[in-house]
């Protein structure tokens, strides 16, 4: 079976394993592996950085999260967001719209790389400096999950936070058509706790150089726009497998602890 | 499967296993994000923004009330509806002339409680077996609540 076969089974699992208080399934004291709001109706566990951020606006240091969160990005790192995550199914989704993207320059996309750990880091803080958790009222994967949902449900007024997180959510969804992995790439700040481990995790993407034709096709179709064949490792891979499916000379393999 | 790779691993497991038991264990967490993240506050998700100050009409009402009332507040700290719908409760128990009592319960300190209770938002109050869930709710119904309950 391919990869990406595998792939869209798992996060179709995930999916429901995430949304699964339906069908009874509830562990709210986990922290799921990914971004997904607690605050969804049917959510089963916590948000990784809604719970990092209610700990530190309390003034305490989230050893529980912080454990939880760095044993996912220990063993599995990046993996998550492309195998389990709900909102980087939804980008997948939204990605096949228009085939037609942007690409972002070598340089400028180094560049932006970094922003998702100021963000990291400027969520964590300004929830330590305001004790509010800020970064929950413009989320958009609390925007989609939760704040839209509750709003049908109860009928709820229409608040300014609604509407900036309505603004912001739609900016992004028309970011993320124009560009592969929007979210991932520059913004998500669990993405980036989850790079910090990526190139020590269990798992990795090996290129076999000796049975490499250098074609490119893999740099081309990688969502992460990560130079695969040039780089060793990357914090940024997501281990979506669709070089290792699409490699004409079969070079590109999963390996662990390489 | 290098050798060094694997002993980094298994250091990193075993520091990430030591501080998930110092949390849960030691400084007893695991209650604390169970009770974070059941409970929805109403005022993150951008949801609800309403004035929450008595009218006239409302304090001319309170005086209906005929035999004590006790109500249960539940909050969060970190939740900006919650001292709002604190305030208001507070005014309208004021304005019952003693009659209307409330206790507050802090979901992340009283996490069993608020279980029992079936707490899923902050702001929530309970009048008798009627829940009101968000400040909206609570600024809309409470005092008819309230009047209804104490004819009973």
């Amino acid at each position: 079976m391919k990869i990406g076969r595998l792939r869209k089974i798992s996060q179709l699992t995930s999916l429901t394993l995430a949304c699964g208080s339906f069908l009874g399934i509830t562990a709210m004291h986990l922290i799921y592996p990914f971004l997904h709001c607690y605050a969804c109706p049917l959510a089963t566990a916590a948000c990784p950085i809604g719970i990092m951020q209610r700990f530190i606006s309390l003034g305490e240091i989230p050893w529980y999260s912080l454990g939880l969160i760095a044993l996912y990005g220990i063993t599995l790192g990046r993996l998550f967001c492309g195998w389990a995550c709900p909102f980087g199914l939804l980008q997948d989704l939204l990605d096949k719209i228009t085939k037609k993207k942007v690409i972002i320059g070598k340089t400028i996309n180094k560049k932006f790389i970094s922003i998702k750990f100021v963000l990291l880091f400027l969520i964590l803080f300004l929830a330590w400096e305001t004790s509010d958790v800020l970064f929950c009222k413009i989320c958009p994967a609390g925007t989609i999950e939760a704040a839209i949902p509750y709003h049908l449900q109860y009928k709820t007024t229409l608040t300014t936070v609604f509407i900036v997180r309505i603004v912001i959510f739609g900016l992004l969804i028309a970011l993320i058509i124009a560009v592969t992995r929007f979210w991932c790439r520059y913004l998500c700040p669990f993405g980036a706790w989850l790079a910090i481990f990526n190139n020590s995790s269990l798992i990795q993407v090996k290129v076999e150089r000796e049975k490499c034709n250098k074609c490119g096709l893999c740099e081309k179709i990688c969502p992460m726009q990560i130079e695969i064949v040039k780089l060793k490792k990357s914090t940024e891979c997501i281990k979506c497998g669709i070089c290792v499916d699409n490699c004409p000379s079969k070079a590109i393999r999963f390996e662990l602890l390489p | 499967m290098a050798k060094h790779s694997l002993i980094l691993f298994g250091f990193g497991v075993f520091a990430a296993i030591s501080l998930i038991c110092y949390g849960a264990f030691v400084m007893d967490q695991l209650d604390i994000t169970r009770a974070y993240s059941r409970v929805v506050c109403t005022s993150c998700l951008g949801i609800e923004d309403i004035a929450t100050e008595l009218t006239f009409q409302e304090k001319a009402e309170l005086t209906k009330v005929k035999k004590p009332v006790h109500i249960v507040l539940f909050t969060m700290k970190g939740c900006l509806d919650c001292p709002k719908a604190h305030k208001y409760v507070e005014s309208v128990c004021e304005a019952s002339g003693g009659k209307v009592s409330y206790i507050e319960i802090d979901v992340s300190e009283n996490w069993s409680i608020a279980e029992e209770y079936g707490i899923r938002f902050v702001p929530t109050v309970i009048v008798g077996d009627k829940k009101l869930e968000g400040l909206k709710a609570i600024r809309n119904e409470l005092i008819n609540t309230i009047i209804e309950f104490s004819r009973n």
